[in-house]
């Protein structure tokens, strides 16, 4: 398994489920067409059939109609024929760039590897609602055609509305993925058409809010059924806002909840995680980097290079597990150096240990006596004794 | 890499299918309207009624018939490509795993103070990169003007410029800055400058000999790294050889390639965050390729576990496998007991002892539970008393 079959599933599978729902549209169009073509074809057949000399204007006319009408098909035709190409070439164009994954010169791997980091800044900007960032940085970075920006444009919309407390855009959304949504037994649309009754009671609509639950509230599920016997509750206590049992019910964390459930729905029917890469990527890595010592449990020397010491990201990697370590892996504090059979490991009487390497540098440095970086005491180097790390 | 070729493969074939559909559709529709448009003609210029009953009825139903014919290979053969593109789906299902492959999650960012603090990592990184635009607009969006204002943008506005000349391929301006911090640039055994020089003497040796005179001047820039580069100094120096020849079938084609600029552009940026006291690689990069690297190998334990019910990776102590990180991401040392197969730490130091084994102190304690008072390493013969071992500090 490699990291591309992990991380890339959704690179590839969001422009495929645009497709295929661009295919369906595309094939409904095609009926559509084709049913009218079909009707002017009787009507002329008509005519054919009776064939009077006087109705030939008509018959001119009606196949007139006919040629005006396949003009159309036609432009209709080239258009989707685009639309779907488009789309195929967006898929390819997105494995081409992926296949720099493995290539063998440096260069272009390093280029991927910078490239998927920006990928998956945008998609982390992106989900957070920061989307001026994403979109500045998938043109500084020309990867508007690499990451789902479409997608979550959609979702800005719909969003902004639903903040608005409006419910429309989000119900339109809602039947233009009817099927999707039923397949994956969405509560979306229930919970959009209950908000809708709760407002019209808020509103003093009572009437018309009965109207609406008698529309809207068919075919429920007993989960559903609950929820709609508690709302239709308020129609009782219309008057008493005060009660505990309205506030729930009319709280404006109601509209929050939906925004997240619309978030929740929109990921699932796209195909898109619904965690953050960025959060998943970090999360392996903090923790493949974490040692006791970055959470001080051994007193070492400062390694500002170091990630998980890092002032940002050492408070992010506390709840995660540390790196596993079944051999020591022992490095110099002084040069940085792996301390290991080339560059062996030696103690100062003071317990401090440095590779070979180092010692003879320091000696160097310092008239052939032994300074110690970080005590500073000095010794002779017949006072330094060997280590054996197992 | 053979995951994205089969993908590929369903993709062209569809780009194929799509273009024959949508090419025959296009003939189908044209040739019925020539059809249609000559039956006009022809019906237009009738004017008795026994021709136009003949006609009409002959030529409507030859037309009838290809409008059927077209209605009928539209919808139809739209109706065919489906299979390709759900092929499309299947294999990408078949060759990449959805959802990360249900790794383990743990709700990192699950604070104000993280998430500022992650944005802040993000800003830091965007600025490394050149994209001080784009960190403008995440500040202003996150929230995070106090954070990175403009005290902690400055030093990356030179750098990006002198980056963005290095890209042009004119080393200019970074040796400019390179004399400017020359000192500093010593202090941490710096060899940027040279190597700048470097660039620019074989980009004139390429000029060919009207170049010569320039070249003989601008190989005193050398003197100063006599002593440390002398060899180089005069490798390079042999390359006037070929400056009538090129350089490109000459020993020296290895100087020409795009690999010595990429690698001057990170030896620069690595020197000048040094100086400016920050890591010398960006953070989140570390973050980003250790992760990548290792999710693969978590993803397989993840998956093992499941069978085995061992539950959540991330709720551990210690992440259940060793995850190769390379030594370059190797920043601190980290003793392994070899007897308890625990990391140390200050609370259990290693311990060297008499013969220069080094075990932890809990395993010296527990090899001292007799209350002897000599004991034997466990590596070798030699006894010893448990007080003569010393602990160490790497």
């Amino acid at each position: 398994m490699d990291d591309l079959k992990i991380i890339e599933h959704s690179t590839l599978k969001v422009p495929y489920e645009h497709l295929n729902k661009l295919y369906r549209n595309v094939h409904k169009s095609i009926d559509r067409d084709c049913s009218s073509i079909n009707q002017s074809m009787s009507q002329i057949d008509k005519l054919a059939k009776s064939a009077e000399l006087g109705q030939k204007s008509d018959m001119v006319a009606s196949l007139g109609t006919l040629v005006e009408k396949l003009h159309q098909v036609k432009k209709r035709s080239i258009e989707m024929r685009n639309q779907e190409k488009d789309l195929l070439e967006i898929l390819k164009k997105r494995i081409q760039s992926l296949k720099e994954h493995s290539c063998h010169d440096l260069v272009s791997r390093k280029n991927f590897f910078k490239k998927r980091l920006d990928r998956v800044l945008i998609d982390y900007f992106l989900r957070n609602s920061y989307y001026q960032s994403a979109e500045a940085l998938a043109a500084k970075a020309d990867l508007k055609d690499m990451t789902n920006i479409d997608v979550f444009m959609v979702e800005k919309e719909i969003c902004e509305s639903l903040m608005n407390k409006e419910t429309q855009r989000c119900l339109s959304w809602c039947s233009d993925n009817k099927s999707k949504l039923k397949k994956i037994n969405s509560n979306l649309e229930f919970a959009l058409r209950q908000q809708e009754f709760i407002e019209l009671v808020r509103q003093q609509k009572c009437l018309e809010a009965v109207h609406h639950a008698r529309k809207h509230f068919v075919s429920l599920n007993p989960a559903q059924l609950v929820d709609v016997q508690k709302s239709m509750v308020l129609l009782a206590y219309a008057k008493c806002s005060e009660s505990l049992y309205n506030q729930e019910l009319l709280s404006d964390s109601r509209w929050t909840h939906l925004i997240g459930l619309f978030k929740q729905e929109n990921y699932k029917i796209n195909q898109i995680p619904e965690q953050s890469a960025l959060e998943t990527i970090l999360q392996s890595g903090l923790s493949a980097l974490k040692t006791p010592t970055c959470y001080k449990k051994v007193t070492a020397v400062i390694n500002h290079n170091c990630p998980v010491c890092n002032a940002n990201f050492n408070q992010i990697a506390r709840p995660l597990p540390f790196a596993y370590c079944s051999n020591s892996k022992l490095i110099d504090s002084y040069t940085g150096e792996a301390i290991n059979e080339h560059n062996q490991p030696m103690m100062l009487p003071n317990g401090y240990v440095y590779g070979y390497n180092s010692l003879v540098k320091l000696m160097s440095e310092n008239d052939g006596k032994i300074r110690c970086p970080r005590s500073q005491e000095e010794f002779e180097f017949g006072e330094v004794q060997k280590v054996f790390i197992l | 890499m053979d995951s994205l070729v089969a993908v590929e493969k369903e993709i062209d074939k569809a780009l194929d299918l799509f273009e024959n559909f949508y090419d025959g559709v296009d003939q189908d529709i044209n040739q019925i309207i020539d059809h249609l448009v000559s039956i006009i003609n022809d019906l237009t210029k009738i004017e008795s009624e026994q021709t136009y009953k003949l006609s009409a009825d002959d030529s409507i139903s030859m037309c009838r018939e290809q409008v059927r014919e077209l209605i009928k290979n539209y919808s139809d053969k739209h109706k065919d490509l489906h299979a390709n593109i759900s092929k499309i789906g299947k294999v990408i299902d078949k060759n990449f795993v959805p959802d990360y492959g249900n790794m383990s999650h743990l709700n990192l960012i699950d604070t104000a103070e993280k998430k500022m603090h992650l944005n802040q990592a993000i800003c830091e990184h965007l600025l490394r990169s050149g994209h001080l635009e784009v960190c403008d607009t995440l500040v202003d969006e996150a929230g995070l003007v106090q954070q990175i204002d403009e005290e902690k943008k400055r030093p990356f506005i030179q750098m990006n410029f002198i980056l963005s000349k290095l890209k042009e391929k004119d080393v200019y301006p970074a040796l400019e800055w390179c004399q400017m911090n020359s000192k500093e640039l010593k202090a941490i055994h710096s060899n940027l400058e040279f190597k700048l020089h470097r660039l620019r003497f074989i980009q004139l040796v390429q000029q060919g000999p009207k170049a010569q005179l320039e070249v003989l001047k601008y190989s005193r820039n050398f003197t100063q790294f006599a002593n440390e580069c002398s060899k180089e100094i005069q490798r390079l120096m042999g390359s006037l050889i070929y400056m009538s020849s090129g350089l490109d079938n000459s020993p020296y084609s290895s100087y020409l390639g795009a690999e010595l600029w990429e690698e001057i552009e990170e030896e620069f940026i690595k020197n000048s965050c040094k100086l400016m006291g920050l890591p010398v690689e960006c953070p989140l990069d570390i973050c980003i390729n250790t992760g990548c690297k290792a999710l693969p190998a978590l993803v397989n334990i993840v998956q093992v576990m499941q069978q085995t019910q061992c539950g959540h990776i991330l709720s551990k102590d210690e992440l259940p496998i060793e995850i190769e990180i390379g030594q370059n991401y190797r920043f601190h040392s980290v003793f392994s007991c070899p007897i308890l197969r625990q990391q140390t730490t200050d609370l259990n130091p290693p311990m060297r002892l008499v013969c220069g084994h080094v075990i932890s102190k809990d395993a010296l304690t527990k090899l001292n539970n007799s209350g002897k008072t000599r004991i034997k390493c466990p590596y070798c013969p030699v006894e010893q008393s448990p007080s003569d071992a010393k602990q160490m500090l790497f």
